[in-house]
């Protein structure tokens, strides 16, 4: 480490940074596709065609099927269409305990208009990437929370400390050069992490908040002591949930829901309805809460509570139940967007693009600033230096490669292999191993253009793979007005393009700098050449 | 949003213009002179607190700050990408997004 506060600062940005930098790659990347989870599912599941019935309708199929399914169920779920995050109508039931066996749980997607549960090919869908961001894969999820814990703790001395070294934070805010070298990477590199800085922390932030329970589960135990007890005491009081006690009481059939839900909807507007929630159906002390769609950061609901049997509404439960606990819904919020419209939650995932190119250029950075010495040394650049080289070739191409091979695995793999949805992630994480391993048998440099085009190819493939194996190509998209499919479809194609333009610039580039790369006392004849 | 961005841009280019060396990727052969610097700097700032008034007369104050903030990033990005690849364009793609807001926001 080094002398001075700025010197140990940027020592520390460099190595913190780097670390773990890998995962991070990973935890930023499959974060930002989380943004368009239901999209991607929509996408991997495309024998659902789109749904249409409205409320009232999905309610009264819901409650009939529900009915036929868990008749003596201690609660139903219904989320109807009209919620964002679950485009078609889906069923959830949970049976009681009885005679000391645990009670058992089910949920169905359901066609609104004729009830039938919808059958679709098993797929991971957005909700395997999107969980991989937190929970990783192949490793039990408590652990997962502490490896990405730790992560994202390193992320934010990264950025705190990245603040303090960047001297002209202000003066450089719109500054970027292009071909001056690692001068032009840095420009990049500290333009994405300034522009969305708010972002990058916030991300970060509300990112450990997630988990804080797990990482300092002490302090709870310092108010509420410690144990079981102890701590049902404090979810209780905390997140304002009440006890389960089983009501017995006399059997008395349920109210019609949709005649709750068009209250709920003359307090709150059409299609503000997210969600129905009924404890003790069937039961004369059924409870039915209606929940609003988000539409804020605030990540609760409002809820109308009624009385299950007469349908006459009880209460209205307001959304903040305390300070403490909006504040952490807030950040929660914040970071999940679940609140986003479509424009907002493009902005998200742009902002989750840039996050993941800071990694990336920094990564890069890192690499480039010691290969003038490396290749300077006798016998070669170091094991360390071609393993961080390799490693980063491997990701920041590598893992993007992988992500496509799941996709492609999605509409490849037979639609009745066993544990189909299994083997979509072993096919991703199998691509990105042998992505990890091309720099065995290609120099890295080449790696870059080679790998980007292979990147750029097998995005590009997508759409036209979706339509040989679906009767749902981007042209029948664009004629149905189904803008999630085509926006998919449009999205793969953005990405091979951005692909093939920076395949093409790094190719340029290896054939020029030959010359230079081997002599570092002449660094900027390769920049002298491409101005010229 | 097209407003918002508008906005953003907006401001963000005239904070940049208000710079001495961005002034200079634009207008090479002219001088910035202080007074001009402080006039840019002022409009820039008030078109800044325009673009969040605007916003969260629209989009309520809770939410307004967020789709700003993600705005900027994107207006920034533009602005230095511009700056640096076809520095003339960044003015007129300013006077073109307003016109564009304009005739859109008069067309509703």
């Amino acid at each position: 480490m080094k002398s001075g506060f700025r010197q140990s600062m940027s020592w520390l940005h460099t190595w913190g940074g780097l670390t773990l930098s890998w995962i991070l790659y990973f935890v930023f990347l499959t974060g930002t596709l989380g943004y368009f989870d239901t999209e991607i599912d929509r996408w991997m599941k495309p024998e659902l065609s789109p749904e249409n019935a409205n409320l009232q309708q999905s309610l009264i199929t819901a409650q009939q099927r529900l009915q036929q399914q868990a008749p003596g169920a201690e609660r139903w779920f219904i989320s109807p269409p009209t919620n964002r995050d679950n485009p078609h109508l889906r069923i959830f039931w949970q049976t009681p305990e009885a005679d000391g066996k645990p009670g058992g749980r089910g949920n169905e997607l359901l066609n609104a208009a004729t009830g039938q549960p919808l059958t679709a090919r098993a797929t991971g869908g957005g909700q395997t990437l999107y969980r991989m961001h937190y929970a990783l894969h192949y490793i039990p999820a408590n652990i997962s929370y502490w490896i990405v814990g730790i992560c994202a703790m390193f992320m934010l001395v990264a950025i705190i400390s990245g603040v303090v070294i960047h001297k002209k934070i202000f003066k450089d805010i719109f500054t970027f050069r292009s071909n001056k070298g690692q001068r032009s990477w840095l420009d990049m590199h500290n333009l994405l992490s300034v522009s969305a800085l708010p972002f990058h922390l916030m991300i970060t932030y509300s990112g450990l908040l997630f988990f804080v329970l797990t990482y300092m589960s002490l302090i709870v135990s310092d108010t509420y002591g410690f144990g079981e007890k102890a701590h049902e005491q404090f979810e209780a009081e905390f997140f304002s949930e009440p006890h389960n006690i089983s009501v017995g009481g006399n059997k008395k059939e349920l109210a019609n829901l949709s005649a709750m839900a068009a209250i709920a909807e003359s307090h709150w507007g059409a299609d503000q309805v997210r969600y129905v929630d009924i404890d003790h159906p069937g039961s004369q002390h059924a409870r039915v809460k209606i929940g609003r769609q988000l539409d804020s950061p605030l990540r609760a609901s409002p809820e109308l509570v009624f009385d299950g049997t007469s349908g006459e509404l009880l209460t209205n439960n307001a959304a903040i139940t305390s300070t403490p606990k909006a504040i952490y819904d807030v950040f929660l919020g914040l970071h999940e967007g679940l609140f986003a419209n479509t424009g907002l939650r493009w902005l998200y995932f742009f902002s989750g693009l840039l996050g993941t190119a800071m990694i990336a250029t920094g990564m890069v950075l890192w690499s480039l600033k010691r290969r003038p010495a490396q290749l300077k040394k006798v016998g070669g650049p170091d094991f360390g230096y071609r393993l961080v080289e390799s490693l980063n070739l491997g990701t920041v191409v590598g893992l993007p490669i992988a992500i496509a091979a799941y996709f492609w695995a999605n509409r490849l793999l037979p639609v009745d292999m066993v544990n189909r949805a299994q083997w979509e992630a072993h096919v991703m994480f199998l691509v990105w191993l042998a992505c990890l391993l091309c720099p065995l048998l290609r120099p890295v440099q080449k790696g870059w253009g080679e790998l980007m085009w292979i990147a750029a190819v097998a995005y590009a493939g997508l759409p036209l793979l979706n339509a040989v194996t679906t009767n749902r190509s981007l042209l029948h998209s664009i004629q149905q007005n189904d803008w999630i499919f085509a926006g998919v479809d449009f999205t793969f194609f953005s990405i091979a393009l951005i692909f093939s333009i920076a395949a093409y610039k790094v190719q340029e580039r290896t054939q020029i700098s030959p010359a230079t790369t081997n002599s570092s006392k002449t660094p900027n004849i390769a920049t002298q050449q491409e101005t010229a | 949003m097209l407003l918002t961005y508008t906005l953003a841009y907006c401001s963000f280019l005239t904070l940049s213009m208000a710079m001495n060396k961005h002034f200079q990727q634009i207008f090479p052969h002219k001088k910035l002179l202080s007074i001009h610097a402080n006039f840019l700097r002022f409009f820039g700032w008030a078109l800044l607190v325009a673009a969040l008034m605007y916003s969260s007369t629209l989009y309520g104050a809770a939410t307004a700050p967020v789709i700003l903030l993600g705005l900027l990033s994107a207006a920034a990005i533009s602005l230095a990408l511009l700056l640096n690849y076809r520095p003339k364009l960044a003015p007129l793609i300013a006077l073109v997004f307003s016109a564009v807001t304009l005739w859109f926001n008069t067309m509703q």
